[in-house]
């Protein structure tokens, strides 16, 4: 987000800043608070006594001139070879923390992500979710690695030179003790007043800003509408006129900094001239009688490192902004904890050696809602089925009618209470590591990864045996055959390279390698050709037995390859209607 | 896999950065000479400081030895008040200035990139819409718009105050001291741009490789229902944290190597400032005449450090932006779409607009299903034709062929007389008006919304056009006309599927088209709603060929014709 739209946003994101604020600063454990402080003090002492050997050697050359001895030079060259380790450190152990929490968060929230009844709950599209994970996150890093040492060294450096500088020479000292809460005062200021011009601009500056982005989406309509040409030329108007209100902004926002460089450079010239006068014997009252070069030299190099932290935190200040904006949309997903424990904690998962009764009672089906409700309209009540042990049945009914849905709930993606049972148990009692052993899901997308067609089929552990006769039941012994390298042959992006037909296959081979006992398949057939859903078809037979198998389609002959068929409208009634 | 790139990729990329500021170059040299006066106003403000006081403290002690003070102090109080306030006041106006000229060239810039990718191949357009496409668009936009101002402005200002000091401390201190001071520069840059060129290889590789784990991420959460149960030990979950924490070492390793260039650049100085301190003495003892002028030389050095902080790691960068220049502008010999359409082609005198297939056989796909299998089909102008069949079963597609933009496996389509993949693509699309599935609404205003297929179009028409269609109540009672001026879409108000579906059909049936095309018009409408929208179609079909595709037969009139797939 552009520093013009951060302003923008401040006023009415502050609310909601608050406390994204406050859990970033959470996150950081203390030792890394402590020690991200100890590397900072030490730079900065190191850099004050690079500073006031360098000074006092150069005053006492100058005043007698003369060769200083080689211990001096040894010992300056040790600070400066210090003070560069220093700053190695400082930015290593802030990087490592930055990317340390970014970590966590996404290995955190990316288990969470792979939780169906997590995802369920937040109805977010995978694309969406995939850049939260990805390029929101990253958004963290630079608060932790370039912000927040900033702060630090704002605090902490410039308090050390103040005390070198009162040693030296009081008022001087008093001079930049002064300058310093000018500094934010007026920058605080500054902000107020960019902060209101700039809500003033912020729908014109939105507007403006996504233009670009909005019609590079929208291409193919333009060009279906022949308005490429004047979309062109409004790229560049638009873009013009977000410079112009950006510029608006900005011109006020720069101030700031431009307040910064005041004070800091009026600062240094009064130090330098009071110095000076005092060096001169122009001035006799206060501390002036004492001053001697090497202290006006030691307050003169250490005046500018007196303001260089608060202009290095300006420098960063925008990270913060772009963090708190991300933290703030990543917050309902962090704190949304509902998932299965860990892994590692769970049971070794017992497989069934029979096929389950399924079984539903009193079942309501309602619509999957949007984000803010997670529940939408009823659309049948009093649902009541009983699928026989290795039974096939398959359910028909048109598209949006809730099959879905239904399919969600049987395979445990969503919560039915005590609705669901399997062989008299109600499902969410069942351990889930035993579900997730034992049941199978099969949709109508084929997803696979651009990996060997062989981890697509197994992608967890590798069967023992070879896969010959999983692949001649799903009709794959010529895909195979076919294909380069076998099945170690690389898919492209998606699974390119085969048919839309062939994924689906490789598909139905990874839902059945495992030998589950349930299988529940959300119209796996919908978009692919008569001999292909034949195909699927009969390699569904030969497992129905061993396997209970839920088919939901649409077409007659998956309805009549299946031991049982049952249109959904039978199902149920409708919310308040009549059986 | 990291492709070696060409030297003359490099020299062409620099050529092309330079030439993003073509046509206001003013303000770019304009926010150069600023940025120069500003550092040359840090160091001097610094430098006459310590001139100053070095000068006063010796002035002083040789008044309390009995001299008398000849030391003029006013003129120098004054130049370093002045240097005080010109290093504000320039620093102020080089940001502004800065800023105006990225704007500018961001302007530019993107207008360049847009009218290429529109360019493209419509099938290209269609792939475009991909979100991870569009991030890494943006990144790349953004990367490019960065260079000017994080990288060469301040570059350049360090090296040009840098040369400066050397040829002042030329001046005052002899050549041994230019000398020591060039070679500092020397050093700077070379360490700026050679150990930028070492982590090339790095960056580029992590580069790669975290796309490829952002790759993966959008896999393994797109199939997480299936691995549920496919990987119940979440080995593939595993496989990637372990990658992911890889991928974050790497970065790790990269930030450090970041940082130890940045430590480099401050030994590099404080190595000069002693051996500039070591000169400096054996000047003085040699009998040089000033030692404020060889402390204002050592404390200006002192300052040239400001000016260089940061600069290691921005030239880091340079990889990534060369890396944005590869991906946003296509090689030379790539040619963009022959038939670039950018313009509305000029509709020449109405003929006679027959639509014919012949055996044409149409698949969406390898091994899937034929959507038509030699078809043989006549549409003669003013028909009605509407095309049934099940969502997401390539109606779209048989669109999409009958406008051209999806060729046929076999057969042959003519229109007007004459095969149409010869008719240029501005031409058909001008002529024929398709109102795709999901038309997406623009964020602009819901005039400019509607009148984007014909902007010739009046208010009254439109209104009418809203009311007809169900939509008057987007439009304020009194002077309803200034609901045109509503900003609907993104940063405006939002509109539900059926009523942009419904801006769309007005827009689609507002082109002066010979045919029109309808792809699920009706889809989220009640049935008084979609009467009273498809008696408005009827009303403005003014005699063209009309297709309607649906899932059923609906709004069916006498004379229709039916084709379900």
């Amino acid at each position: 987000m552009e520093p013009a739209l951060l302003a923008a946003r401040h006023n009415q994101e502050a609310q909601r800043w608050r406390p994204a604020g406050q859990r970033l600063r959470a996150l950081v454990p203390t030792s890394w608070h402590l020690a991200l402080t100890a590397c900072v003090l030490a730079e900065a002492s190191a850099l004050t006594g690079f500073l006031w050997l360098l000074a006092t050697t150069l005053a006492a050359v100058v005043v007698a001139p003369h060769m200083p001895s080689a211990s001096i030079f040894i010992a300056l060259a040790l600070l400066a070879l210090t003070r560069a380790g220093l700053l190695y450190l400082r930015e290593k152990v802030a990087s490592q923390l930055g990317l340390r929490l970014t970590h966590q968060l996404r290995q955190t929230l990316t288990r969470r992500a792979m939780d169906p009844a997590w995802r369920q709950r937040r109805a977010e599209g995978s694309g969406q979710l995939a850049t939260r994970l990805g390029e929101q996150l990253d958004l963290l890093q630079p608060y932790y690695a370039n912000y927040l040492p900033a702060v630090y060294a704002a605090v902490i450096q410039p308090l050390l030179i103040l005390v070198v500088v009162f040693s030296q020479n009081w008022l001087a000292g008093a001079l930049l003790l002064f300058a310093a809460p000018m500094i934010p005062l007026f920058m605080a200021i500054i902000g107020m007043g960019v902060a209101t011009l700039a809500e003033q601009q912020q729908q014109q500056l939105a507007r403006l800003g996504d233009h670009f982005l909005d019609r590079l989406r929208a291409l193919p309509l333009l060009r279906l509408s022949g308005a490429v040409e004047r979309a062109v030329e409004e790229v560049g108007s638009a873009t013009d006129q977000w410079r112009q209100a950006a510029m608006r902004v900005l011109r006020v926002a720069f101030l700031s900094s431009a307040v910064l460089e005041f004070f800091a450079s009026v600062a240094i010239a009064s130090v330098a001239i009071y110095v000076g006068m005092a060096l001169l014997g122009f001035l006799t009252w206060g501390p002036a009688a004492s001053i001697t070069a090497s202290a006006a030299l030691v307050i003169l190099l250490l005046a500018p490192e007196y303001f260089a932290p608060l202009r290095n935190l300006g420098q960063h200040y925008h990270d913060r902004g772009a963090a708190l904006a991300a933290m703030a949309d990543l917050m309902p997903l962090l704190d949304d904890t509902r998932i299965e424990p860990d892994i590692g904690a769970a049971p070794v998962a017992s497989r069934w050696d029979q096929p389950p009764a399924v079984s539903l009672h009193n079942l309501t089906l309602r619509a999957p809602g949007r984000e803010a409700s997670p529940e939408g309209p009823i659309l049948r009540e009093a649902i009541e089925l009983s699928v026989a042990p290795g039974e096939w049945l398959t359910i028909t009914g048109p598209s949006g009618a809730g099959k879905s849905t239904l399919a969600a709930l049987l395979a445990g993606f969503r919560d039915a209470g005590d609705a669901v049972q399997l062989n008299g148990i109600p499902m969410r009692t069942l351990p889930p590591a035993t579900l997730r052993a034992n049941l199978a899901w099969l949709d109508q997308q084929p997803r696979l990864s651009a990996g060997s067609l062989r981890s697509n089929i197994a992608p967890g552990d590798l069967p023992p045996g070879p896969l010959h006769d999983l692949l001649s039941e799903c009709a794959l012994d010529a895909v195979v055959a076919a294909l380069p390298d076998g099945l170690d042959t690389r898919l492209g992006e998606d699974g390119a390279g085969l048919s839309g037909g062939e994924r689906q296959r490789v598909a139905l081979a990874r839902a059945l390698l495992p030998r589950p006992s349930l299988l529940i398949l959300d119209e796996p057939t919908a978009s692919l050709d008569d001999d292909t859903e034949a195909a699927i078809l009969r390699a569904l037979r030969a497992r129905a037995g061993d396997t209970t198998i839920i088919l939901f389609a649409h077409s007659t002959q998956a309805a009549d390859a299946a031991d049982r068929h049952i249109a959904l409208s039978d199902l149920g009634h409708p919310p308040g209607g009549e059986p | 896999m990291t492709r070696r790139a060409h030297p003359t990729d490099r020299t062409s990329h620099w050529r092309f950065l330079f030439s993003l500021d073509a046509g206001h170059r003013l303000w770019s040299l304009a926010a150069v000479a600023l940025a120069l006066l500003a550092a040359g106003a840090a160091v001097a403000l610094v430098a006459s400081a310590g001139w100053l006081i070095t000068a006063s403290a010796l002035a002083g002690l040789a008044a309390a030895a009995g001299a008398a003070i000849t030391l003029e102090i006013f003129a120098p109080g004054a130049a370093i008040r002045g240097f005080a306030v010109l290093r504000t006041v320039s620093r102020y106006g080089e940001r502004l200035l800065a800023h105006e000229a990225i704007f500018r060239i961001m302007a530019r810039l993107r207008q360049t990139l847009f009218a290429r990718v529109a360019a493209r191949p419509f099938e290209a357009l269609l792939a475009q819409r991909r979100a991870s496409t569009q991030t890494r668009l943006m990144q790349d936009v953004q990367a490019l718009e960065n260079v000017h101002a994080g990288l060469l402005l301040p570059t350049l200002s360090a090296v040009i105050a840098t040369l400066g000091l050397a040829l002042v401390a030329g001046l005052l201190a002899g050549p041994a001291f230019a000398l020591l001071i060039s070679l500092l520069l020397a050093t700077l840059a070379l360490t700026c741009t050679a150990w930028a060129r070492l982590q090339r290889q790095r960056h580029l590789r992590h580069a790669l490789h975290r796309q490829r784990n952002r790759r993966d991420l959008l896999h393994l959460l797109d199939s997480h229902r299936e691995l549920h149960f496919a990987d119940p030990d979440d080995r593939q979950l595993q496989r990637w944290l372990r990658r992911e924490a890889d991928d974050a070492l790497a970065q790790h390793h990269l930030h450090q190597r970041a940082a130890l260039g940045e430590a480099l650049l401050q030994l590099a100085l404080g190595t000069t400032l002693l051996i500039a301190l070591w000169l400096a003495s054996r000047l003085l003892l040699a009998g040089h005449p000033s030692a404020p002028q060889l402390a204002l030389l050592l404390i200006g050095l002192l300052a040239l450090g400001g000016l260089w902080a940061g600069l290691a790691r921005a030239w880091q960068q340079l990889p990534f932006t060369h890396a944005a220049i590869r991906r946003l502008l296509p090689t030379p010999d790539v040619p963009d779409t022959p038939n670039a359409p950018l313009g509305r082609a000029e509709r020449s005198e109405p003929r006679d607009t027959t639509w014919t297939l012949h055996q044409v056989t149409l698949r969406r796909g390898i091994a899937t299903r034929p959507l038509l299998q030699n078809q043989d089909l006549t549409l003669h102008p003013g028909d009605v034709l509407h095309l049934t069949g099940p969502s997401g079963q390539g109606k779209s597609s048989i669109a999409s062929l009958l406008c051209g933009l999806l060729p046929a496996e076999s057969g042959q389509i003519t229109f007007m007389g004459q095969p149409l993949e010869t008719l240029p693509e501005a031409e058909r699309l001008a002529r024929i008006a398709l109102m795709p599935q999901d038309a997406p609404l623009l964020s602009a205003t819901l005039r400019d919304n509607l009148r984007l297929a014909n902007p010739q179009v009046d208010d009254r028409t439109l209104c009418e056009a809203l009311n007809a269609v169900g939509l008057g109540y987007l439009l304020p009672d009194t002077d309803p006309e200034t609901g045109l001026d509503t900003w609907v879409g993104l940063n405006g108000r939002a509109l539900s599927g059926g009523e942009t579906r419904r801006i769309a059909l007005i827009r689609t049936l507002l082109q002066r088209s010979d045919a029109v095309i309808l792809d699920e018009p009706w889809r989220g409408l009640d049935a008084t709603t979609r009467a009273r929208a498809a008696a408005w179609v009827r009303e403005q079909q003014h005699g063209r060929t009309l297709i309607i595709l649906d899932h059923e037969v609906r709004e069916r009139q006498e004379g229709d014709r039916e084709f379900g797939l």
